[in-house]
């Protein structure tokens, strides 16, 4: 009988779509939150706190993603929204918002024009922290309000079923031989995979032809086919295909190995320095109330510790569970967006 | 056979059936709003999957991806707009015909059509999928180019009275699908310092702008009278001797469409440019297209039909979402730890081939759906003239704005509305800079790809083997249709009222 109660309201969300896209939140919305204003992704963990916030949602909450609907983000927003509202965490609804133009810029300038608005979150991808760099938006993640790091998705690289090369010493070898001569597909310019190509072409004193993919499909494809030597994915979508034995995995940009791969070693391990971990996270507007803060991170707390996210999200898509909030969450965002500087300063792209 | 059995059996429970029903519905409703697109609208029913098995949270999505397919022919007949992008062929034909009173005649065949493309793609996934989905792999960036080449001599097709006004629209197309940040070196090309010209033109806010806006635009100045044509509508469904006109059109298409859906990179709007171009050239009749040739209608619908069905052999086959609903769906899928691949067929057989067997029983409960469906949307045409006009653009301008939530879009909407309109009026056809725009970020990036791979060689595009046949396959094209163009006599009236036609849409 739920199930169809709940189709029932999923048909009815189809008509109200476009009713429920003109429903612009009011800026900076409630009482209680006028005249505080806190600085700036500063936000206060309340991880000690498991009191009763005193505050709460009482209208729908927008929720900012900078993916297309299927995407990686999207599909965090989607779980988050969906597992709080059935486990009872808040009440009021999640309504996701794909703002996918300019590589997620429309929508990490949407959530900087919400100062004060308790009602707007936003997922985090690596562009969140490209962007302010190569001078795309004038804004960076400190000023936006920190709220919580769920994991991070490293990168791997892989290479197609057939490929006479199977460790990164066939790699960098061939690549010395033939400078130029292997191509790698990495996705948009300014994403993970291109940071990851920097960061291994540099470590190994190599240079690869790169070749710039839209989206996580068409690289996959590309790979599969043999159309490129080698690209970087991320680890969730290449699961199926590797275990069909339709390509292979060569390394992780990782710490740690990965559960999904115990047997492909880490760049580390074999002696070369690449290692980038896109931190996934969730953002607020700029100046987000103290009370909303400490609600939301509190409710995020709950939702990590629900065998419903562990199984849905982190586990399905091998997320590198690293949960943290408040400061914490802040430093792991201060140690990326160092990372990501150095990185594109060395090749010339970084503006600010 | 005995896999067959399984899907036979996870297809029809009871629960299945109802939850495909139910996505059906959705996706008609979904498909025949301007704005709503199938991955919005699959997206937005996901997270009521979370808690369901992975076979019918399967059928739901798959559902609803074959009801959006069928509805945005609706609105493309009924209002010369289409639902989504891959009905942009279908308003060709459909909507002279609505012009002339066969808004009826033009919705069942655009149903029919639809019916037969589901079908003929079933009957290709049960059979080859796995092949298919080999086959798709060796598609790359070459090849993906020498396909948009080919999509381009359409330009040529569509236009045959009037070339040169046909590239310029074409060029126009292609030039504002170069606006936006180059995915290649990040940085924003015509976007003159302004946000938002750098997110580039959706298609969707641009199909509204240069189809409805300006065909607004133009009635207001030059009002059509079609309150009389009104008093004609009659819904009757096809005669034995339409059905047998479409039928071997739309079995092409529906076999087209899948084998260009099964590509991960082209997408049904492609597809359906590219069936409406092949039909029309190799009819008896091409003169008659555009001016509302049911055979029009069925290549365009037939063909982004099949395209759903092509499309999920890359996702079950290989893992590759080749669209944002397979996206959609290979979410739900992980969600419930099945891992897509040719593993699949093996390990968990019920999956895939419920799902085959899902596109079967959805392509009846859309069918279904879509007579019932077909009484109630006609009615929308029967409103005075005025009254849907003001309708209509609130509709555009609602679903331009509901895409992603951006206001921009409604400038874009107005601004391309007056471009067309300034078009029109100098009988420069609309359907070429939409093909432009629908071609041009495909043959762009896949062009650079190629060359980045080759290391700048352009041999690449006709040593590949692939590539060379499409490209030959583009050039035959070019001389067959200037050839024909030439041979025929140019007095004709019927040929005169084609012109207009296609200048009007």
């Amino acid at each position: 009988m739920k199930r169809v109660l709940t189709l029932i309201l999923a048909t009815a969300m189809i008509l109200a779509v476009s009713g429920c896209s003109n429903s612009t939140p009011a800026p900076s919305a409630t009482s209680s939150s006028a005249g505080a204003s806190k600085p700036a992704g500063t936000a206060e963990s309340s991880a000690a706190s498991s009191s009763a916030p005193t505050w709460k949602p009482d209208k729908p909450i927008d929720f900012i993603c900078q993916s297309s609907a299927g995407g990686g983000s999207d599909l965090m927003a989607r779980t988050i929204g969906s597992i709080m509202n059935t486990k009872g965490i808040i009440d009021q609804p999640f309504v996701v918002q794909n703002l996918t133009g300019s590589g997620g810029v429309q929508a990490f300038n949407y959530t900087q024009k919400q100062a004060g608005n308790p009602y707007v979150m936003q997922t985090v991808n690596s562009a969140f922290f490209v962007a302010p760099i190569t001078g795309n938006i004038d804004k960076n993640y400190k000023d936006y309000t920190t709220l919580a790091v769920i994991g991070t998705d490293p990168n791997v690289l892989c290479a197609p079923a057939d490929s006479p090369y199977n460790t990164i010493e066939d790699v960098v070898e061939a690549a010395k031989a033939d400078p130029k001569g292997l191509s790698i597909c990495i996705g948009n310019a300014g994403s993970s995979g291109s940071a990851c190509s920097i960061i291994f072409e540099g470590a190994a004193g190599i240079e690869m032809t790169q070749v710039p993919f839209e989206g996580g499909g068409d690289g996959l494809t590309a790979v599969m086919g043999s159309q490129v030597d080698f690209s970087w994915q991320n680890i969730g979508e290449v699961v199926g295909p590797v275990e069909s034995g339709l390509m292979k995995v060569i390394a992780i940009a990782a710490e740690e190995r990965s559960d999904a791969f115990p047997d492909v070693p880490t760049f580390k391990e074999l002696g070369y320095d690449v290692v980038y971990e896109v931190p996934r996270g969730i953002v607020g507007p700029p100046d987000m109330p103290p009370e909303a803060v400490a609600f939301y991170t509190d409710a995020l707390e709950k939702l990590n510790t629900t065998d419903e996210w562990q199984k849905n999200y982190i586990e399905a898509n091998f997320i590198f569970p690293r949960f943290a909030v408040g400061n914490e969450a802040l430093q792991i965002f201060d140690e990326f967006y160092n990372d990501t500087y150095n990185i594109f300063d060395k090749i010339g792209l970084a503006v600010h | 056979m005995d896999k067959f059995l399984i899907g036979v059996q996870a297809a029809c429970s009871l629960s299945s059936l109802f939850f495909i029903a139910v996505g059906v519905v959705a996706g008609i409703l979904g498909g025949a709003m301007p704005g709503i697109n199938a991955s919005i609208t699959t997206a937005l029913l996901l997270p009521f999957t979370y808690r369901m098995g992975p076979t019918q949270a399967l059928m739901l999505l798959v559902g609803v991806y074959i009801g959006v397919q069928y509805g945005g022919s609706i609105p493309a007949i009924l209002i010369g707009t289409p639902g989504t992008p891959s009905a942009g062929a279908t308003l060709l034909d459909g909507y002279p015909l609505r012009q002339q009173g066969k808004a009826g005649t033009a919705l069942y065949t655009a149903l029919s059509a639809s019916t037969i493309g589901n079908l003929i793609s079933g009957i290709v996934l049960i059979l080859v999928a796995l092949p298919v989905a080999k086959m798709a792999l060796s598609f790359g960036p070459a090849e993906y180019f020498s396909l948009g080449v080919l999509g381009l001599t359409l330009i040529a097709g569509l236009t045959e009275k009037n070339v040169v006004k046909g590239i310029l629209a074409g060029a126009l197309g292609l030039f504002l699908s170069t606006i936006g940040i180059d995915q290649f070196l990040g940085m924003p090309r015509f976007a003159f310092g302004s946000l938002d010209l750098a997110q580039g033109i959706d298609l969707v806010p641009a199909m509204m702008g240069l189809f409805a806006m300006g065909m607004m635009l133009q009635d207001f100045f030059k009002p059509v009278h079609l309150d009389s044509v009104n008093e004609k509508i009659k819904l009757t469904p096809l005669s034995g001797k339409e059905f047998k006109q479409i039928l071997p059109t739309s079995a092409f298409s529906g076999l087209l469409g899948t084998v260009i859906g099964a590509l991960p990179g082209a997408g049904a709007a492609i597809a359906s440019y590219i069936a409406y171009n092949q039909v029309k050239q190799f009819s008896k009749h091409p003169e008659k297209f555009g001016t509302g040739c049911i055979e029009g209608i069925a290549a365009s619908e037939a063909s982004n039909n099949g395209v759903t069905g092509g499309a999920l052999i890359p996702m079950l086959g290989l893992g590759i979402p080749g669209s944002g609903t397979t996206a959609v769906i290979l979410s739900a899928l992980v969600i419930h730890g099945v891992r897509p691949g040719p593993n699949l067929f093996i390990s968990q057989p019920e999956i895939p081939y419920g799902i085959f067997i899902a596109v079967f029983i959805g392509t009846f409960f859309m069918f279904v759906f879509g007579l019932l469906y077909t009484r109630m949307f006609v009615k929308i045409v029967m409103l005075p003239q005025p009254l849907l006009n003001a309708a209509i653009i609130a509709i555009v301008l609602t679903g331009a704005y509901a895409v992603d939530r951006d206001i921009f879009n409604l400038y874009l909407v107005l601004g391309l509305g007056v471009i067309s309109f300034i078009l029109r009026q100098f009988k420069v056809p609309i359907t070429p800079m939409v093909l432009g725009m629908v071609l041009g970020e495909i043959v762009e990036a896949s062009m650079r790809r190629a060359l980045a791979i080759s290391l700048g060689d352009w041999s690449t595009f006709f040593t590949r083997p692939i590539s060379a046949g499409l490209m030959i396959l583009a050039l035959v094209m070019l001389v067959w249709t200037l050839y024909r163009s030439y041979r025929t006599p140019k007095t004709k009236k019927t040929e005169e009222a084609a012109v207009a036609s296609t200048a009007s849409n």
